[in-house]
């Protein structure tokens, strides 16, 4: 059976934009949904809210993409507790705690992984804000959720952040696994002397193959990473530290340069996915 | 079943000197779900296409995610998300029409973010593509 398209859309009907790209808001396969990127602008893009770029517009934002993912997940037959794991974009460190509490109040309790980071820019200049979230239906079996925290009890880099967010370091959803973004912090937190990007990617990817493990997988059931640098210098480095601790599993890489991570103190960040084989 | 890989290469044809040498692959293949290496201006051969040219480096990075889903046993009818990262607002409408005309009727899920940079400095462009194989097509 072919995957369900739903709310289909023409990026050209959208905001005056010269772009003739089909695409759908969430497509539901048997095992897994996937969804667009959601951001201030309502489901039928006929207005954008919070436009004023400040940090409380960027939480406007983030209120009405959570209501709109709430929307999108009920429509595929899911809901907001069957998130796995989030992908945190905003274009500004200063929207970053009333983004996160805005996020933390709609997913009280759910406890996703999650990853953040800061980049440049999104679709039109107007969008502060962009969440993704990786959905397996849960069909009456817990996705189990280990080493759940909450934000405030944690440090990001040498700092404690008070973003009221409940998570967790790696969900696994049947097969599936999705793990917290790793970075130079050991999973107790510790972090003494980061180092550089090296050091922190040899840390993360020690993180990593606890946290597989943990799960019931090994590094070799990982299949996709995404590298975060915040600088072209921190790279090289980093890519070093994770593929050398990957070994003989060759695994599907990707690489950005992002503006910032959680703490201004991480030069590197890496997502993990993994599918037990 | 263990996960298929296929393209394995090693990073010191990649990246300049080879100071490392690590294996990769370009496409994973783990039951049904194909994830794909995130993919630029550099063609399957390595030659880098589109020099200055985000719209000629995002069609040969759909040309190579047709071979790539093919040779996994997928097709384009079954992408699922496209994250799409652009170093330059600019790029944007130019990356999208052509992105949008390899992908014309498969209706996928988006993310678009501008970003700092990609791996080397020459990329403009880079896409990341999940897909997922319907059972009863396996």
């Amino acid at each position: 059976m072919p995957h369900v398209r739903l709310r289909k859309f023409n990026v050209r009907d959208w905001f005056g934009q010269g772009i003739d790209w089909d695409g759908s808001m969430v497509v539901r396969c048997a095992d897994e949904i996937y969804v667009t990127g959601v951001n201030g602008s309502e489901l039928d893009a006929s207005r954008t809210h919070g436009t004023g770029h400040t940090a409380e517009d960027a939480a406007i934002q983030a209120d009405v993409a959570l209501n709109n993912l709430k929307i999108l997940l009920a429509e595929a037959g899911a809901a907001l507790d069957d998130i796995c794991k989030i992908n945190v974009y905003i274009s500004d460190r200063a929207y970053r705690i009333p983004v996160y509490r805005t996020i933390g109040r709609h997913l009280r309790g759910i406890h996703p992984v999650s990853t953040g980071v800061i980049v440049n820019g999104f679709a039109r200049p107007e969008i502060l804000f962009t969440l993704d979230a990786c959905v397996v239906p849960q069909r009456g079996t817990p996705h189990t959720r280990l080493r759940r925290y909450h934000s405030d009890d944690a440090q990001y880099g040498f700092e404690r952040q008070k973003i009221g967010c409940d998570f967790c370091q790696v969900v696994r959803a049947g097969r599936r696994i999705y793990l917290r973004g790793q970075m130079g912090q050991t999973l107790e937190d510790s972090l003494t002397d980061i180092g550089d990007a090296g050091t922190q990617g040899a840390q993360a990817m020690r993180n990593v193959e606890i946290l597989l493990g943990e799960a019931g997988a090994g590094l070799e059931d990982i299949t996709k990473v995404i590298l975060y640098a915040t600088d072209r210098a921190h790279l090289a480095p980093a890519r070093a530290a994770v593929l050398s601790h990957l070994g003989d599993v060759p695994c599907a890489l990707s690489e950005i340069i992002v503006k910032g991570l959680a703490s201004p103190d991480l030069s590197m960040e890496v997502d993990v996915f993994a599918v037990q084989s | 079943m263990e996960h298929q890989r296929f393209r394995k290469f090693n990073t010191s044809t990649v990246y300049d000197g080879g100071r490392i040498a690590n294996d990769m692959c370009m496409t994973v293949r783990a039951g049904n779900i194909i994830f794909l290496r995130g993919q630029t201006g550099f063609d399957l051969d390595n030659k880098f296409v589109g020099k200055g040219d985000a719209a000629a480096q995002a069609d040969q990075a759909m040309k190579n995610v047709k071979i790539l889903l093919e040779e996994a046993g997928a097709k384009m009818a079954h992408i699922c998300k496209v994250t799409t990262y652009i170093t330059d607002r600019a790029y944007r409408e130019p990356v999208y029409n052509i992105v949008g005309r390899h992908l014309k009727g498969v209706f996928p899920c988006g993310t678009g973010l501008i970003v700092n940079g990609l791996a080397l400095a020459e990329m403009l462009v880079e896409i990341d593509i999940e897909a997922v194989i319907p059972a009863d097509e396996a």
